[in-house]
């Protein structure tokens, strides 16, 4: 998976239209007139987020996860998208080269993490796939009362002993153990380094126990309405996957400071953790920070699985140090980090951007879905070379 | 060591540090305020009336003189603006309780039947809610003449919107049959001094009650007063001598959720006898995986196989050493879902670190049943299982009330992230099946040896009727919403 982000400043005069074919996208994310996002194959994420700001007025964020080359990705969006020169064509320097306007608006994705780095679209899709069929197959009503009578231990049995007994077994748990072990290894040596910094960078100020006075009494930013529609996105049998945008404005004086920890979160994204697991949160799908405006701004963007509040407690319970060490040198951020609770989620609110489009290649599958289907469909597909499965089957 | 003082406990309504065992029956008395002024001086009068959570008095053998009927307020976000508050105070209560419940539908999962839109109370097409009276009485004819007292005392001011009551069952079992909810009621810290110390069991003050701190280590955010609105000094100052410009208007109170929850008692058993084509048995120990207990209340971590009325109030278990996959109790079970103890994963490395994020998530609940029995609380024991069962067209359900500090992170995490959660602990279209908003199509894994077992095409069985955020305030914060602004 491939992270592209372009920022284009929108045309004046051009905003209400391209407002108009971003609601029709996500209205329909198959079989709209401007880009259907469900036919391209390649796509794993995708938002348009409309940023505003008095400096350079409306601007255009557009940002995909893709797969394969970036130049055969631009070449499926166009295919996938009939429409496509009417949204970018709202935006400056589109004369329908997509490449050149994603040359010229390209921005680069830093501290990134991805939780399953070379598994495609089609790698997922596959594995659900394979786990329904499993699914169906065993909810078939003759198999599931063989299931319970006379049953299938027996068989198991049988089959453990066999696999049990196989030479290259030994060597690959051997080899897995030790794998592991470098991972560990790495992730103890480059996380206390990181964790002095991330502490150093943050700790100057104690969390308030007493509760800040929010709303009226405050500088004013708080919006009801807004708090309720991020709060309110629906999250359950359509989808489980939510996602966060926010813009923060980065002290000058911290810049230096910011790159640091950017590298830092990037060797831990890349080597701290198994797949999926980044800092044991397991509902991160990716996630990126990238600077805008000549580093004047700091744009972070995830995908996550559940609500917004669960987000945030497991921002709060977990992720403490990845954070503060990152928005610490933003304006605005409280002084005692995320420690200050009701501090930190007022920031969060106040600097998220919600999406005029957020599409999902497999919007029902979270991160411990896609842990758990990877090992399903890998334990039942060890075999699955094609004449090796009909030389199987052909000797029953 | 950390006590409730008696002057808090002057300060607290009843409500919030018990349930009023020993009174069987309770009315719910949902009222608006047609004009502010009216309300607010009946309200005055009302408030000498309220049961408090001091410790009752003890007689000449030292017993104590449980009260006969009690009182209790709160207040929906509508009814406080009507009665009046200060400028600007009314943006410092949270946003889900200044929204309300119906809005936050999206969150809760209430959809289809159980959508704002069909509810009876506090939906968009129902009257406005601004206040509840909450009475506990020991029996009917007690509760009528209370409540007959307390309506003589509304006049022109308030106006009666909606009335509901709610009785215990002579086992305190809930209309499927199983034992009520309160086995695994978690406990305030400080109410009790044997319960002055945070444990897994004892859950920080501030996560029931304002002004108190919470499982976080802090204050949970209060509505605030600015001190020049408060010219008699009648509200406390917030603690630790902070924000010393504003009066604190929620310590001591809290914030109540209510749901009006209608079970569908024969489609439960007869989904069990019917669909899954189970023997009586059979139905049982299926009803148990759903639920996560016996119907006696007997854990399955516990009473694996069979039901134990031995374990029957036992709450001293966990999930993660002897039940990690779920042959016992199923990850998905009703119990499990709604309080996960140490067996959350992917949040949470250790049993230590999920017990202390389940216990960011707990709720005091006050439910009581409401409607008569559909069967006689016999035909569920001794391994049998109600058959046969016809519907009587008549309502019956759970008039659920709990009790949280922070709403958005207690009971509607709790609704979102655990109950209707389709990949719950790594599930796929799982949700709670017992409350989830399931439609026909629910599925619930029941985890087993050597392959699992999958309950298919569960319906709903509990809809929500109608519900309500509301603010309980403390003595003094009545007090000041009684007097003119």
């Amino acid at each position: 998976m491939d992270i592209l982000i372009l920022l284009a400043p929108v045309t004046r005069g051009s905003e209400a239209q391209l407002r108009d074919a971003l609601a029709a996208i996500e209205t329909d994310h198959a079989g709209n007139a401007y880009l259907r996002l469900g036919s391209s194959p390649n796509t794993h994420f995708v938002r348009f987020v409309l940023l505003e700001d008095d400096e350079h007025g409306v601007r255009l964020l557009f940002a995909a996860n893709y797969d394969g080359p970036l130049g055969a990705y631009l070449d499926e969006l166009r295919r996938a998208g009939p429409g496509l020169d009417r949204i970018f064509g709202t935006c400056a320097g589109y004369d329908g080269d997509l490449a050149a306007f994603a040359r010229r608006w390209y921005l680069k994705p830093r501290g990134v993490y991805i939780a399953f780095p070379g598994v495609t679209v089609r790698d997922v899709r596959r594995w659900i796939a394979v786990r329904e069929q499993i699914e169906s197959f065993l909810d078939l009503p003759e198999v599931a009362g063989y299931l319970t009578e006379p049953g299938i231990g027996p068989l198991l049995e049988q089959l453990v002993e066999i696999r049990d007994t196989a030479p290259g077994d030994a060597l690959y748990e051997g080899l897995r153990a030790s794998v592991a072990n470098c991972g560990g290894a790495v992730r103890g040596v480059v996380l206390k380094q990181f964790l002095r910094i991330a502490e150093g960078f943050s700790k100057h100020g104690q969390a308030t126990t007493w509760p800040l006075v929010r709303g009226g009494f405050d500088d004013g930013t708080y919006d009801r309405e807004r708090e309720q529609a991020i709060q309110t996105v629906e999250i359950g049998a359509g989808s489980i996957q939510n996602q966060m945008t926010t813009v923060t404005e980065i002290r000058p004086e911290l810049r230096l400071r910011l790159r640091v920890a950017l590298a830092g979160t990037t060797v831990l994204s890349r080597f701290g953790w198994p797949p999926g697991e980044f800092a044991d949160v397991g509902t991160l799908h990716w996630f990126a920070w990238a600077l805008l405006d000549d580093g004047k701004r700091l744009l972070f963007m995830s995908t996550f699985d559940g609500s917004w509040q669960n987000y945030l407690q497991d921002f709060i319970n977990k992720l403490i140090w990845a954070l503060d060490a990152l928005y610490s040198n933003t304006y605005d951020y409280p002084a005692a980090g995320m420690q200050d609770i009701w501090a930190f989620t007022d920031y969060i609110l106040d600097h998220q951007r919600p999406p005029a489009v957020f599409y999902s290649a497999y919007p029902t599958e979270t991160v411990f879905n896609a842990l758990r289907d990877r090992q399903i469909a890998s334990a039942v597909g060890l075999a699955s070379r094609r004449p090796q499965l009909d030389g199987w089957l052909g000797a029953l | 060591m950390t006590v409730l003082s008696q002057e808090d406990r002057q300060e607290i309504q009843g409500i919030l540090t018990t349930g009023f065992g020993h009174l069987r029956v309770a009315g719910f008395v949902f009222v608006r305020f047609a004009d502010p002024a009216g309300g607010r001086a009946w309200l005055a009068d009302l408030v000498s009336q309220v049961t408090t959570a001091a410790p009752w008095d003890v007689d000449d053998n030292g017993d104590k003189r449980k009260p006969g009927a009690t009182l209790n307020v709160a207040f929906t976000f509508p009814g406080l603006v009507t009665l009046g508050l200060p400028p600007r105070t009314d943006e410092t209560f949270p946003t889900e309780f200044a929204v309300g419940m119906a809005q936050r539908a999206a969150v809760l999962g209430d959809s289809g039947d159980s959508a704002p839109e069909n509810w009876e109370i506090g939906g968009p097409r129902n009257e406005d809610l601004h206040a509840l009276l909450i009475v506990y009485a020991l029996d009917d004819a007690a509760l009528d003449a209370r409540l007959d007292e307390l309506r003589a005392t509304f006049g022109a001011a308030v106006v009666e919107v909606a009335s509901e009551r709610g009785a215990r069952t002579d086992r305190s079992r809930e209309h499927f049959g199983f034992a009520s909810d309160g086995i695994s009621q978690p406990t305030i810290q400080g109410v009790r001094s044997e319960d002055a110390e945070p444990s897994p069991w004892v859950i920080r003050t501030g996560e029931f009650i304002l002004g108190h701190l919470n499982e976080l280590g802090l204050y949970p955010r209060s509505p605030a007063v600015a001190v020049a609105d408060d010219p008699h000094g009648v509200l406390p100052r917030f603690p630790e001598e902070a924000l010393p410009d504003y009066r604190d208007l929620g310590r001591n109170g809290t914030y109540l959720v209510y749901r009006k929850l209608r079970q569908d008692v024969a489609g439960f058993w007869r989904f069990l006898q019917d669909t899954l084509e189970a023997r009586p048995a059979e139905m049982l120990a299926i009803a148990a995986k759903l639920m996560g207990r016996w119907p006696s209340g007997a854990p399955l971590v516990l009473a694996p196989d069979a039901d134990d009325p031995a374990l029957a109030t036992s709450n001293d278990f966990m999930y993660r050493l002897s039940d990690e996959v779920g042959h016992s109790c199923p990850v998905g079970a009703h119990v499990r879902r709604a309080n996960p103890r140490d067996a959350l994963k992917k949040i949470a490395d250790s049993a230590e670190e999920s017990i202390r994020t389940s216990n960011q998530h707990r709720l005091l609940r006050r439910g009581i049943p409401y409607g008569s029995a559909l069967f006689p609380e016999e035909r569920i024991e001794d391994g049998n299982a109600p058959v046969d069962l016809e519907t009587d067209g008549a309502e019956r359900g759970l008039q659920f009330f709990a009790i949280n500090a922070d709403t958005k992170r207690q009971f509607e995490f709790v609704q979102q992230t655990w109950l209707n959660n389709p990949t719950f602990a790594g599930l796929h279209a799982n949700k709670d099946p017992i409350v989830g908003d399931n439609a026909g199509d629910g599925q619930m894994v029941v985890q087993r040896n050597p392959v699992r077992r999958h309950v298919n095409n569960i319906p709903r069985f509990v809809a929500v009727r109608g519900g309500a955020y509301l603010f309980v305030p403390s003595m003094a914060a009545l007090r000041f919403l009684s007097r003119a602004v």
